[in-house]
């Protein structure tokens, strides 16, 4: 605070106690002396400061001349406070000599207005939270329920459709002389669906054992070109059948590391047979292997149409993709991504895509390698 | 078991000066190491609001202190609520928890709904002013086993009185509750008016009320 220009109780009020705007402007407008209030909300230490610092003016600046002219006027002027915030202040700018006396309060009709709107903002955020936290709750019981049917009803299923597999396999195999042509494509229909039924039922288990967290892996120490001469020959067969050769580059011998052989290969049994499924004809899917000081790190590049932007993040959320019929016809859960990434993040690694739209996709992941 | 003086009394410190964060530590580390939510509610937020508004009652704090205040306890337990709900113990109860129109005091509401779904029932809470035909319908749709109405402040007693009557004419089966620091000035009896209706005059006894072997 400034020094103070006059005495007696009041003015001491004014000064030391007051809730209100006081500055004494020179002239031209320097803050020459304000109260307490004044200096320690708005003032502060600066000295030869104006009040054209102060106000905030959108359109023309502040008019002294103007407004000592009015002196017995209420104008509304917005003030910077020391906190950063515009406050809204009614003053009167009353002339004394060649100087001018600032005297302003605040609006305290806005100020209550603004407390009560927050209070009820407050009140109705509050409400609505504790309203979606409860439905989060009740949906997270919801997702547990349909995991454990989900998972249940797979299991049960598992057994009779394997039944019904090995027995169709017998008869196409034992069989086919006694039967016609009709009654064994009949036969080669029914071994097609339920494998299909098969495939939808362990993706169906798998999701079920992931979403419920009971995921686990039985890890040893493993090359990784193991799993992935495994998946390259399972492979070859539908992959030759739509001219697409399978190529794998190994840059550097990456170091055997700790994973679920099996799991991992059911990663790149998935990678390289979506990758098959996209390429083109005569085209060439490539599987290059890598190891570096995060670990290992493998990366199936295919040919093919790539994937538009907007479903990039839809393939990795657990039925986003939904069913849908894979180029060459065959059904697809649309989960095989998601089982994958799931397995790799189980291991403590990551899934990603690099994508080309139009000229092909990257599906790469990284393990980490953690030594045996 | 209860809350330690020392922990209360530094919780009650932080939130006199409306330390969101300190309290949020303080409670949250209570729930930590165990202290069941009913001790929480009434040891630590109800007691540490009483206190809160006795201050200002004695014109000791400001009004905007008591604001905020609840606003902060309110947002501890917001923190706290999903803890709460992962507690297991399903009674297949249902209730409605509300303030009447033009009633903005909710925290005691708020703490009520709280209170039942530590209890096992699945609590819907309406919040501050509520209008008349949006609780009906709510009632309607939901069918809950409780109704529970707050009212702070007296004024707003006449309308609490108007809705029983509407609830207990429309669902005549249904158990009505009441409470609110209103009954602290216009006394139990003008529940007792509306016919079956219950006044519930603390967090405890509703716990009593509606889960005698105690909550979680």
């Amino acid at each position: 605070m400034r020094q103070a220009g006059c005495s007696g109780p009041a003015w001491r009020y004014v000064y030391e106690q007051a809730p209100i705007l006081y500055m004494h402007l020179a002239s031209e407008g320097t803050i020459i002396d304000s109260n307490r209030f004044t200096s320690e909300r708005i003032v502060g230490d600066d000295q030869d400061l104006s009040i054209h610092d102060l106000v905030v003016s959108f359109a023309a600046p502040l008019d002294l001349d103007s407004l000592r002219r009015d002196a017995e006027q209420l104008h509304l002027i917005h003030v910077v406070t020391r906190n950063g915030l515009p406050e809204a202040f009614w003053t009167q700018f009353v002339p004394s000599g060649e100087n001018t006396l600032v005297f302003g309060s605040l609006d305290a009709d806005e100020t209550g207005r603004l407390r009560q709107e927050l209070i009820g903002l407050n009140n109705r955020l509050n409400a609505l939270t504790r309203d979606l936290q409860k439905k989060n709750h009740e949906l997270a019981q919801l997702d547990q329920l349909k995991n454990q049917f989900l998972g249940m009803a797979a299991h049960d299923l598992r057994k009779p459709v394997g039944a019904i597999l090995s027995y169709t396999e017998l008869l196409v195999d034992e069989a086919s002389e006694a039967l016609n042509d009709e009654q064994l494509g009949f036969l080669k229909t029914i071994y097609r669906s339920t494998d299909l039924m098969r495939r939808v039922i362990d993706d169906f288990l798998d999701i079920s054992i992931i979403e419920s967290g009971r995921l686990e892996l039985d890890r040893a120490c493993t090359p990784i070109e193991e799993p992935v001469e495994r998946s390259v020959a399972l492979n070859r067969i539908q992959a030759d059948k739509r001219r697409v050769r399978l190529v794998v580059e190994s840059h550097g011998s990456p170091p055997p590391i700790s994973m679920d052989a099996l799991k991992v290969e059911q990663v790149l049994n998935n990678l390289i047979a979506n990758a098959v499924e996209h390429s083109p004809t005569d085209s060439v899917v490539h599987i290059s292997l890598g190891s570096g000081p995060d670990g290992v790190q493998v990366a199936v590049s295919d040919d093919g149409p790539g994937i538009a932007p907007g479903d990039k993040d839809r393939l990795f959320k657990p039925y986003g993709a939904g069913p849908g019929t894979k180029p060459s016809g065959a059904q697809s859960t649309g989960l095989g991504l998601v089982i994958s990434r799931k397995i790799i993040e189980a291991h403590g690694g990551a899934l990603w895509i690099e994508n080309k739209p139009g000229a092909g996709a990257t599906f790469a992941f990284r393990l980490p390698g953690h030594l045996e | 078991m209860m809350i330690d003086e020392p922990t209360y009394s530094r919780y009650f410190e932080s939130l006199v000066h409306g330390d969101r964060l300190t309290c949020l530590e303080i409670a949250a580390g209570l729930v930590e190491s165990g202290t069941p939510y009913h001790v929480l509610y009434t040891h630590l937020f109800q007691r540490s609001l009483y206190a809160i508004g006795a201050l200002w009652e004695a014109n000791r704090i400001s009004v905007a202190v008591e604001h905020l205040a609840t606003a902060v306890t309110e947002s501890v337990m917001a923190s706290l609520y999903p803890r709460l709900l992962a507690i297991q113990n399903p009674k297949g109860k249902r209730a409605v928890i509300s303030c009447t129109v033009n009633e903005y005091h909710q925290i005691g509401a708020r703490m009520a709904a709280d209170m039942l779904e530590s209890c096992g029932w699945d609590a819907w809470f309406l919040g501050a002013n509520t209008p008349k035909q949006d609780l009906l319908s709510l009632l309607q749709e939901k069918q809950p086993d409780l109704l529970g109405l707050s009212v702070s402040l007296s004024d707003n007693m006449p309308k609490l009185l108007e809705l029983m009557e509407c609830v207990r004419s429309d669902f005549p089966r249904m158990d009505l509750l009441v409470g609110g620091q209103a009954f602290r000035w216009v006394g139990a009896d003008a529940a007792q008016s509306v016919s079956g209706a219950t006044y519930i005059p603390s967090l405890e006894e509703l716990i009593q009320s509606v889960c005698p072997g105690g909550s979680e």
